[in-house]
């Protein structure tokens, strides 16, 4: 009976950069809470502050990027988008 | 004292020469002894400066050597090494020089005492980082090296003002020290400066080069071009409050071009302009252990970014492009570049461990005032951005198979030890940052891996990576395609260079219509000249303008008898 070879899995590196991105979150807020107790100059520094300041820089990534792409976007494909950036940077130098 | 006259960084441009001459498998070993030589010479002498010459009754300092250049001048010598060993992946004698000079220029900027030479040696590095970027083969490779040239030219402008204005206050202005903002010779300097650390409106001349330079070029203008800068600012204007809003725009700008970038080696530029205005804003607070940060993060980029810029340039010499959009089932076809873009993307986002955390953690201590909350908040952001957009998302498009594996090759042998020799330099310098501290000026007893310090970096960037791949999974984030951003040069290149035109035409129109009406205005101012000297050769003529004439000719003759 041959066994029909498994296909590689869709997601790749996704389960292990959960894995590590958990047990670093896990590690560091346990340490954060039962080491640190709630002091800190303001209220960013105090435990659990600093995965609050990781989960807004993820969504800073989201909003910024969705922006950037309605906003600043060239809708052309590369090889187009070069082409027309090098005619501006003769226009530029001319 | 001769000795302690030779500046380290001339030995760089000693070899930049010879390479020019020297046969393909020559010129790698001899641009790392001129790194190693150059080492021996910086870390062989003791502080102080050597004796000044005298030329035209100004000072010229050629050997200024304290704590703040020695760990710059260290950081740049080391980036040398693995770019040396980079370089011999393809031939091409011109670059290798170009980037010896540039580096030679750098350190010499460094060292010198005064501010002559610091111009002179500043505006030869960017001569030659211009001449980096036209060796390059990629595309519109020498329209950028031409817009690199324009914004040195308009630096080096400003520095020749500023330091003809400065000088106007006698020749021991000279000296490459303290300077005042609010002098207008500071002034002008000051402006040049933040040309050359990339500030707001003036950020757009490193992504430009760094996406246009070869693989190597990139690194190497990575290490040399915007710290320059930053050493310049920390040695003339530390503590200028200015600063810190100028880092923090900085910071701003490059956080966001940096998360919308599909070209990985354009967001690696952003990167590096936050990193640089983490850099800036410290400068701006100007405290001890602020501008020991300062030196630290400087030190600590430079290798980051060397190392993530060349393990990039090994998938662009194979594919022509660092795009995320293209990087899915790159792992099985160049499965080393793969994993040391992993760990470069480790390194630049302050992982504990890597060099930058070591430093980044100094300037978190720095900005824990009140009155600076706004900074620690934004200098501890910059990790979370700079890991989720230059280390996670790379890792999960080149890790995803593709039904049917790309037929490409490995990146060649010296590109990959090159990039993970850079690599390694950050890795071993985060574990044991003893050594890096022990540089700085300031005296730092500073323990990176305490708890109260290691865990709010790992849940940050944990909770970060845990974020971006839930927004990921539920298709929040936007997908990776291949388009490219505008930035303010989209102005500098478009409105601005149409209304330039515009403006030209118009002037040309006005000069040709002055012309003109001069023209015409001469030409009756001749007619009734001649027709009044015509005149006087008829002085009997029944004619009022005779007698006009006769009188004037008296009046002239009675005020010649009168003087007389």
């Amino acid at each position: 009976m041959t066994r029909t070879p498994r296909a590689p899995s869709q997601g790749g590196l996704l389960g292990v950069a959960t894995l590590v991105c958990g047990v670093a979150a896990i590690t560091g807020l346990a340490f954060d809470f039962s080491l640190r107790g709630f002091g800190g100059f303001w209220v960013g520094a105090q435990s659990g502050g600093a995965a609050a300041i990781g989960a807004s820089a993820a969504i800073f990534v989201v909003l910024a990027a969705r922006s950037a792409r309605w906003l600043l976007a060239r809708k052309t494909s590369p090889v187009v988008a070069e082409q027309k950036g090098g005619e501006a940077d003769a226009d530029a130098l001319t | 004292m001769l000795t302690l006259s030779l500046n380290p960084g001339f030995v760089p441009i000693l070899a930049a020469l010879l390479l020019l001459a020297a046969p393909r498998g020559l010129r790698a070993p001899t641009m790392a002894a001129a790194a190693i030589g150059a080492l021996w010479l910086l870390l062989d002498h003791e502080f102080g400066a050597a004796a000044a010459m005298a030329q035209m009754g100004l000072p010229v300092v050629l050997l200024n050597l304290d704590a703040l250049n020695r760990i710059f001048g260290i950081a740049l010598l080391i980036a040398l090494i693995p770019i040396s060993i980079y370089a011999s992946a393809r031939p091409n004698r011109y670059e290798d020089s170009a980037i010896l000079l540039m580096f030679g220029g750098a350190v010499s900027a460094l060292f010198v005492g005064d501010l002559i030479s610091f111009v002179a040696a500043a505006s030869l590095a960017g001569l030659a980082a211009s001449w980096v970027v036209f060796c390059s083969p990629l595309e519109d490779a020498s329209r950028s090296g031409a817009r690199l040239l324009i914004w040195h030219g308009l630096e080096g402008m400003l520095y020749l003002v500023g330091v003809a204005l400065h000088l106007s206050a006698g020749a021991e202005a000279s000296v490459f020290a303290r300077m005042e903002i609010a002098s207008l010779g500071g002034a002008f300097i000051f402006a040049a400066l933040l040309i050359r650390v990339g500030a707001p409106m003036a950020h757009v001349w490193l992504k430009d080069v760094v996406a246009h330079a070869s693989p190597v070029g990139s690194a190497a203008l990575s290490a040399t071009t915007t710290m320059l800068g930053v050493y310049a600012l920390a040695r003339l204007f530390p503590a200028e409050p200015v600063l810190m809003f100028i880092g923090a725009g900085m910071i701003v700008i490059g956080a966001f071009y940096l998360a919308a970038e599909d070209d990985l080696r354009r967001a690696g530029a952003y990167a590096l302009t936050a990193q640089t205005g983490i850099c800036v804003a410290l400068i701006g607070y100007g405290s001890p252990l602020a501008m020991a940060a300062a030196e630290g993060a400087s030190f600590a980029a430079i290798l980051a970014f060397v190392a993530y810029q060349a393990t990039l340039g090994g998938i662009v010499d194979r594919t022509g492009a660092a795009r995320i959009s293209g990087f899915v089932g790159l792992s099985r076809a160049m499965p080393f570049t793969s994993f040391l873009l992993l760990g470069a993307g480790l390194a630049v986002a302050a992982v504990p461990g890597f060099a930058l955390y070591a430093t980044h953690a100094v300037a978190l201590e720095a900005f824990a005032q009140w009155e600076t909350i706004w900074l620690w908040a934004m200098t501890a952001f910059v990790p979370g951005v700079t890991f989720v957009c230059l280390a996670l998302r790379p890792a999960l498009s080149i890790y995803r198979p593709l039904p049917r594996p790309m037929r490409m090759n490995e990146a060649p042998f010296p590109m990959l030890l090159g990039a993970g020799l850079a690599t390694f330099f950050c890795l071993s310098v985060g574990m044991a940052p003893r050594w890096l501290y022990d540089l700085m000026p300031a005296q730092l007893s500073f323990q990176p891996f305490e708890l109260d310090r290691l865990a709010p970096q790992l849940q940050l960037l944990g909770v970060a990576g845990l974020v971006a791949i839930g927004f990921r999974v539920t298709a929040v984030m936007p997908r990776d395609l291949p388009i490219q951003l505008l930035d303010i040069d989209a102005l500098y290149r478009g409105p601005l260079a149409s209304a330039g035109r515009w403006a030209g035409v118009l002037l040309l129109r006005v000069y040709g219509g002055w012309q003109d009406l001069s023209r015409r205005a001469a030409r009756a101012a001749a007619t009734a000249a001649q027709a009044w000297i015509s005149r006087c050769d008829r002085p009997y003529a029944a004619s009022i303008s005779s007698f006009v004439q006769l009188t004037s000719i008296a009046v002239a003759l009675a005020v010649l008898l009168l003087v007389h």
